[in-house]
């Protein structure tokens, strides 16, 4: 299935410790560890970093293989990131292949910029992948509540986001749908050159934005028949409770955040 | 061009977390000119089935064998396949997207690399087999009810000319008349000589217009038989909670009032004649 290839956003049901940790540790965690990983330039420190993720991975009781296959959509970034500052960063030159040159300072660049990437991207996904959608805007609602009073509207942003992130998988399931529909009219999804393949995805395409739209529609009304109007007044059913644990993870977080900015 | 499953298996997602068996050692043979009906509760793995007999979907365990031939992952030989066995997905009006009717239906018969003049007969011939009345053609497909887009799209499928269509919950959604006249036109096709395989819910259908049932629970076959042989099981279908024709439930119910019909009865016709001859019957008796 078309949904199972999309591994970004998913979210891996489970109880382990990291799974019930309030979702507001868990964002501000990864955003501390994004933080750091961007500070440091040295590979003890990239060292600690990763020794974090994968303790938290074990902890979380996720498998090695769905944070590997995480990694497959956005291999192309991390391979051109690499090369590009491989090739790119003046310095002492070690070898070339005509104009191009690879130098020493190009492959440190290079590599630091691979442990970012990686440590990146597997954590940020190990926080979609432990935490339900729901309880990830809740989390951000809260965190951005301060930010109203500069006029950011953050129910409304975390409201959108719920939905969009709900209806990934729906609209996936859909595209997959139409697809066969339309292979078992003859069409052709796979060949022909860039610009014939992108006209082939109109019959894919045109009926995905209908029913996308048709959705909205009737989403929308059934909101408003249960009388939503924004964030104002609106009560919670799931209040966010900071407990020990949150207390404990956060200090762990911050030890192993220094340790790794050390060493 | 009998399509034959043997003993297919299918397992969405292996191997993940969302790893589910859909179909287990399942088997079923369609015959030429024949009209199978497949039912059984929601999940049941009919979609899945359907969609292995025109190489959308290919079986983890098992084979498929169309006209003799194994279907694999050849891409010729599946476009082959996927022209000769049309399938109507359910609520197919969603897959509509050319801006007139006419447009929509051709988009088929285009992908055929077929002549103009051939793509316009075969146009006619599959809005007239659903009968779709022919100022429609020149408009929008999105400016239609729902019911006029339904039969669209199952032109749009017709107009492929294959010798097998598949049909997944045609009938689901339309109104009592919508569905009447569909049913009609589904049962000229198969008269016609077109094979047809049919997903549904409705049981009323199934006995109006299918000759084979093969019933479905958990991915594998519960029942299979004649319409006859498995509407008459009432006790395996009760347990897989499905129902029989209504018909059929009228004429249980008299057995139970002690009046002499029999259970074998599908459609309403043969319904009254079950229930004159029954009266006739007892009035025979009474006058003796």
């Amino acid at each position: 299935m078309l949904r199972n290839s999309v591994t970004i956003g998913q979210y891996l049901p489970g109880n382990s410790l990291v799974h019930r940790l309030d979702p507001r540790t868990k964002i501000l965690g990864v955003l501390g560890y994004v933080v750091i990983l961007f500070l440091i330039r040295d590979f003890a420190g990239y060292g600690m970093m990763a020794v974090i993720t994968v303790l938290t991975a074990a902890v979380a009781r996720l498998p090695l293989k769905m944070l590997v296959r995480g990694l497959r959509p956005v291999l192309f970034i991390i391979v051109l990131t690499v090369t590009l500052n491989a090739v790119m960063t003046p310095g002492e030159l070690l070898w070339s292949v005509g104009p191009f040159g690879v130098t020493r300072e190009g492959l440190f660049q290079a590599a630091i910029m691979a442990c970012r990437l990686l440590l990146l991207i597997i954590t940020t996904s190990m926080l979609t992948l432990t935490t339900a959608p729901i309880d990830l805007t809740d989390g951000l609602e809260y965190l951005m509540g301060p930010f109203r009073r500069i006029g950011v509207p953050a129910h409304e942003l975390a409201m959108m986001m719920t939905i969009a992130l709900r209806f990934i998988p729906t609209l996936l399931d859909e595209a997959e749908r139409i697809m066969k529909a339309q292979m078992a009219r003859g069409a052709d999804f796979q060949s022909g050159g860039f610009i014939q393949r992108a006209k082939n995805m109109v019959p894919l395409l045109v009926p995905l934005f209908v029913s996308a739209f048709r959705r909205a529609d009737d989403l929308a009304l059934a909101m408003e028949a249960r009388c939503y109007r924004g964030g104002e007044g609106r009560s919670r059913f799931k209040i966010l409770k900071l407990g020990p644990s949150d207390l404990a993870a956060g200090l762990v977080m911050i030890t192993g955040f220094f340790a790794a900015l050390v060493v | 061009m009998p399509i034959a499953l043997e003993n297919v298996s299918y397992t969405y997602a292996p191997g993940t977390p969302w790893e589910h068996v859909a179909l287990s050692e399942v088997t079923v043979r369609i015959e030429d000119g024949d009209f199978l009906g497949i039912v059984g509760p929601t999940g049941s793995g009919k979609s899945t089935l359907v969609q292995h007999m025109n190489g959308l979907l290919f079986p983890s365990d098992g084979r498929v064998v169309v006209d003799g031939d194994e279907v694999g992952s050849d891409r010729k030989a599946l476009r082959d396949l996927r022209r000769k066995v049309g399938m109507v997905f359910q609520y197919p009006e969603h897959q509509l997207f050319e801006e007139t009717v006419w447009a929509d239906i051709a988009f088929g018969p285009k992908n055929l690399d077929l002549d103009e003049e051939e793509i316009a007969r075969r146009v006619r011939w599959a809005s007239e087999s659903v009968g779709l009345p022919e100022d429609i053609l020149e408009r929008s497909p999105f400016e239609l009810s729902g019911g006029q887009m339904r039969r669209v799209a199952i032109a749009g499928v017709l107009a492929m000319q294959g010798s097998v269509l598949i049909l997944d919950e045609p009938t689901s959604g339309l109104d009592p008349r919508g569905r009447a006249s569909l049913v009609e036109q589904l049962r000229a096709l198969n008269q016609a000589g077109m094979t047809m395989v049919m997903v549904s819910h409705s049981m009323e259908d199934m006995a109006l217009l299918v000759n084979r049932i093969v019933v479905l629970s958990e991915g594998r076959v519960a029942l299979a038989g004649t319409k006859r042989e498995v509407f008459t099981q009432l006790e395996a279908l009760e347990t897989l909670s499905l129902d029989v024709p209504r018909v059929t439930q009228v004429m249980l119910r008299l057995r139970g009032e002690g009046v002499p019909v029999p259970l074998d009865v599908m459609t309403v016709n043969e319904g009254i004649d079950a229930l004159a001859a029954a009266l006739r019957g007892e009035k025979d008796h009474a006058s003796q």
